[in-house]
């Protein structure tokens, strides 16, 4: 990812931030991945169930239990990539009355405080893939705790665009760059 | 516990933390002052989102990123122009329309407002102000949520148990969004008459009509496959979102041969980022209801309520008007699932029709996304057409209040919900 | 200081069990004179059954009353009790789980972090269907029946010539009625709570599955009370399950006539169709003797009578 290194000079001056910026880049794309992977097979899983039952009298044992397994990890590891477009909703109603700079500053604020859950989220997200490691899902040998592993790595990942936030770091694009990439929501500017 | 919840909502909301962060962190407070276990926010989060019926939220949104990327947009708008192109406000009319036709196929008001708004307001603000132009869009796209397949009722029903189902729902929104379309088409012409709006659009031919059915049948068939199947049980809501998907992709790839296996990737990343953030509201604010309830709130509100009023249509109109005040100020989705648990269950002890209360309770808070000072419409449009907020609203509380007055209707008539429901064994 | 003890529960609040659960909450702040009372959650307040497990293995509440094979994910052996077509009567049930090889299962529960407090009737399960009366075992032929995510179940239903679907049961109720499934199996009590007759013309008592309902707390969290609570505790929760088995068997006859009543053709099974239910059915327990070990399987087995 030399160009995305060189492409990371425009955002963040101090080496330090742009290996923290080139980490979340790396972290972006695999992510990026991982959802388009989850979203596919969960699309193919619902739609090769009904064909199984109308088509070929038969039904997919494990169909529903993986299908729900790959919505929470497209959900989960999504919500990162939302926080760096500014897609989650807030209320400005009150803040928009103040000035610019307080209101750079409560942003600020607000993602440090972010930072804390998700800091906490992660903390108590590992008890729960501990706890339920020994635990099998129904229909499938495979702990169940994969469940709980999305919810743990968007955790963290969450965290990182927060502190990007906090330290007024601008990520680069989750999408790999192509001749379609310009309306992602990975892109948009935070309002 | 409640009390330390609300508070620390209250300041985090108004300081502008995502609600769904903000939901999260009021939770945690909440926790923390009453004893009880941090293990409860990964479970709540984890088990809410892990939900089949959820599921067709980000399919249907794929389904609609899809069929805006094969370019079947400017299909319904050539065919809804060749049907009603020339009468007063013509592209007005054309909006609402193709809003509708777009409703039909699409689960969200708001990928409704940005596919219609991007590609109608731009010819729209020739002949008309961008106000008024912005203000049929975001109405047009209100429909998204009412005409079926819609995201709000199968939240709605997620969060209210079995006592309603979500393609009960879908048919109690069909005869009131109709009723809608045909308002804001009167309500278009009245405007665009009085403001001395200029005809528009070509001549109207039969042949001509009949070549842009054609061109649009693809698109018009979708809804019959999708909601037909539901209704006729060859498939649940959720796999129908996944039929729509296939639909989308056969339309896109063989019939106006505009979409490529390139658009693919990122029309599934998008459709997972803006699912996710329905996802992360559910999440975050279920920790929240668990909190409430290990307080025993819906309880003490119940009777609370209960000691307030022994009438059905009075507790209906109370949740009405507090529904208005939410939908004012709080995001719908959010809304939906902080208050769904609450109210749906004291609705049922009242005695009101389940479908009915349900239908009312999404339609309200639907013109709420529309109602400032926090509505995603009235944002999502403001964006796209580059004006305030004050001047958008100028041009947009008449059908505001058009919305309104349906509602009011639906109370009054209960029947134009119900009906169809029904009359389909619902 | 009075300590309160949460369960939660996902059997709606006039259930036989929710309501042993009430009278167990009542009875035990009568007897430890409000020094230890029990909060109550029934109906998914706190969540589904597998989210209550979640909260009960990690302490954030003190209990559960729950279907055991939720607790068959965790505790493997628990299986055993769900040996298709071995259960002959609701006695020959209990006789098995206050036995041998209760003790065994509980012991295996203790391992995993939980205590067994009482083990409650949920029933023996049955066949409804929309297709046609079942009275030989050619009637399962491909009939699109809805079961619990469970393996062993979906394996017994293919065994014997269905087309087992599992199915989230929020969305059971609505599949029924659009004619996405043919037909779900669940005992009487519960087919008659969730009003499946209205979508549902026919009636079987196939009890292919004998289940119960184990109201499981946190090990660490039992523990902590003092010897005196545990003894108030277990006396009152002896008292609340012995209340609901005869409920259960009671309210398990009537659900049966009152469904009867409202319309559902009744069709019982008869000796040989049950003896060819079970031959087929045969891998199935193979299979679970090869997974859990045959000493096991073989010593319910043989507890039964079977
Ligand atoms: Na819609
Ligand atoms: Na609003």
């Amino acid at each position: 990812m030399t160009r995305a290194w060189q492409r990371l000079e425009a955002h963040a001056g101090h080496p330090v931030r742009r290996h923290f910026l080139h980490l979340l880049a790396w972290l972006d794309r695999g992510s990026y991945y991982a959802i388009l992977l989850a979203m596919g097979l969960m699309t193919v899983l619902v739609c090769a169930q009904v064909v199984a039952r109308y088509l070929l009298g038969t039904s997919i044992d494990s169909a529903d239990e993986l299908s729900r397994l790959c919505f929470v990890w497209a959900i989960f590891l999504a919500i990162p990539h939302g926080i760096k477009s500014g897609i989650h909703v807030g209320i400005d109603a009150l803040v928009s009355h103040l000035p610019a700079g307080a209101q750079r500053r409560l942003a600020q604020l607000m993602a440090a405080l972010g930072v804390v859950l998700m800091v906490i989220l992660g903390v108590v997200g590992t008890g729960a893939v501990i706890d339920k490691w020994p635990q099998l899902m129904p229909t499938m040998p495979i702990t169940a705790a994969v469940f709980y592993i999305a919810v743990l790595i968007s955790a963290i990942h969450c965290a990182l665009h927060l502190i990007a936030q906090c330290l007024e770091l601008e990520p680069l694009p989750s999408a790999p760059a192509g001749p379609d990439s310009g309306h992602d929501r990975g892109e948009e500017v935070r309002p | 516990m409640t009390l330390a919840i609300i508070l620390s909502f209250a300041v985090l909301a108004l300081l502008r933390m995502p609600l769904a962060f903000a939901l999260g962190l009021a939770s945690l407070v909440g926790l923390v002052v009453g004893g009880m276990d941090l293990a409860v926010l990964p479970q709540r989060m984890m088990h809410s989102v892990d939900s089949f019926p959820l599921m067709a939220i980000p399919l249907f949104m794929l389904a609609g990123e899809l069929m805006v990327a094969a370019g079947i947009l400017q299909r319904l708008v050539d065919f809804a122009n060749s049907l009603i192109g020339r009468v007063h406000g013509g592209l007005a009319h054309v909006a609402i329309v193709a809003g509708m036709v777009l409703a039909a196929v699409s689960g969200a008001a708001v990928a409704s407002a940005s596919a219609l708004g991007s590609s109608l307001v731009p010819s729209m603000r020739q002949q008309y102000d961008t106000g008024y132009s912005s203000a049929v869009v975001a109405s047009a796209a209100n429909l998204g949520a009412i005409i079926p397949p819609s995201n709000a009722m199968i939240v709605y029903a997620l969060m209210a148990g079995s006592s309603v189902s979500v393609g009960g729902l879908f048919m109690a929104g069909i005869v009131p969004g109709l009723v809608l379309a045909l308002g804001f088409m009167g309500l278009a012409s009245f405007l665009s008459m009085r403001r001395g709006y200029p005809l528009a659009g070509g001549v109207i031919g039969l042949r001509h009509v009949l070549v842009q059915t054609w061109r649009a049948l693809p698109i018009l068939l979708m809804p019959i496959v999708v909601v037909g199947g539901i209704v006729a049980g060859a498939f649940t809501p959720t796999e129908g979102a996944g039929i729509a998907v296939l639909y989308a992709l056969v339309i896109g790839f063989f019939v106006t041969r505009q979409l490529r296996l390139s658009h693919l990737p990122r029309a599934m990343f998008n459709a997972a980022v803006t699912a996710a953030m329905v996802g992360a509201l559910i999440a975050f604010a279920s920790t929240m209801t668990f909190a409430f309830t290990i307080d025993l709130v819906p309880m003490r509100l119940t009777s609370a309520l209960q000691g307030l009023t022994s009438d059905p249509l009075m507790f209906l109109l109370l949740v009405m008007g507090l529904l208005i005040l939410v939908g004012m100020f709080v995001e719908s989705n959010a809304a939906y699932i902080m208050l769904v648990p609450l109210l749906a269950p004291i609705a049922l002890s009242y005695g009101i029709d389940p479908l009915l209360f349900g239908f009312l309770f999404v339609m309200n808070l639907v013109v709420g996304m529309m109602t400032p000072p926090v509505g995603v419409l009235l944002f999502v449009m403001c964006g796209i057409s580059n004006i305030s907020l004050n001047e958008l609203m100028k041009s947009a509380w008449p059908f505001i209040v058009f919305q309104y007055v349906v509602l009011v209707a639906c109370i009054a008539f209960p029947s134009l919900v119900t009906w169809l429901p029904r009359a389909l064994g619902y | 200081q009075a300590e309160d003890l949460r369960f939660g529960g996902n059997f709606t609040d006039d259930h036989s069990s929710s309501r042993a659960m009430a009278r167990f909450a009542e009875t035990l702040a009568e007897q430890s004179d409000g020094d230890l009372t029990a909060q109550l959650f029934p109906n998914m307040q706190l969540g589904g059954a597998g989210e209550n497990l979640d909260q009960v293995s990690s302490g954030a509440i003190m209990g559960s009353w729950i279907g055991i094979s939720y607790l068959s994910r965790t505790v493997p052996e628990l299986e055993a009790l769900s040996l298709p077509f071995a259960f002959d009567s609701r006695e020959d049930a209990f006789a098995l789980i206050d036995g041998e090889v209760g003790e065994l299962l509980d012991e295996k529960l203790a391992e995993a972090g939980f205590v067994a407090l009482g083990y409650m009737e949920l029933g023996f399960r049955h066949v409804t269907n929309a297709e046609r009366p079942l009275e030989s075992i050619e009637d399962f032929q491909d009939l699109k029946i809805r079961l619990q995510p469970n393996q062993t179940h979906l394996d017994t239903f293919r065994a014997i010539g269905a087309n087992p679907v599992s199915m989230d049961i929020k969305e059971v109720y609505g599949a029924l009625q659009q004619g996405v499934l043919d037909g779900q199996e669940n005992p009487y009590s519960i087919i008659e709570t969730k009003r499946l007759d209205e979508v549902q013309p026919y009636l079987s008592d196939t009890g292919h599955f004998y289940d119960y309902i184990v109201v499981v707390a946190n090990r660490d969290k039992f523990e902590d009370l003092s010897d005196d609570q545990r003894a108030t505790l277990m006396a009152a929760m002896d008292e609340a399950v012995a209340w609901q088995r005869e409920t259960a068997a009671a309210e398990d006859t009537q659900a049966r006539d009152t469904l009867i009543e409202r319309g559902m053709q009744f069709t019982p099974i008869s000796d040989e169709t049950r003896a060819a239910l079970r031959e087929a059915s045969q891998s199935v327990v193979d299979d679970l003797r090869e997974k859990l070990g045959a000493e096991l399987v073989d010593k319910v087995l043989e507890e039964l009578g079977a």
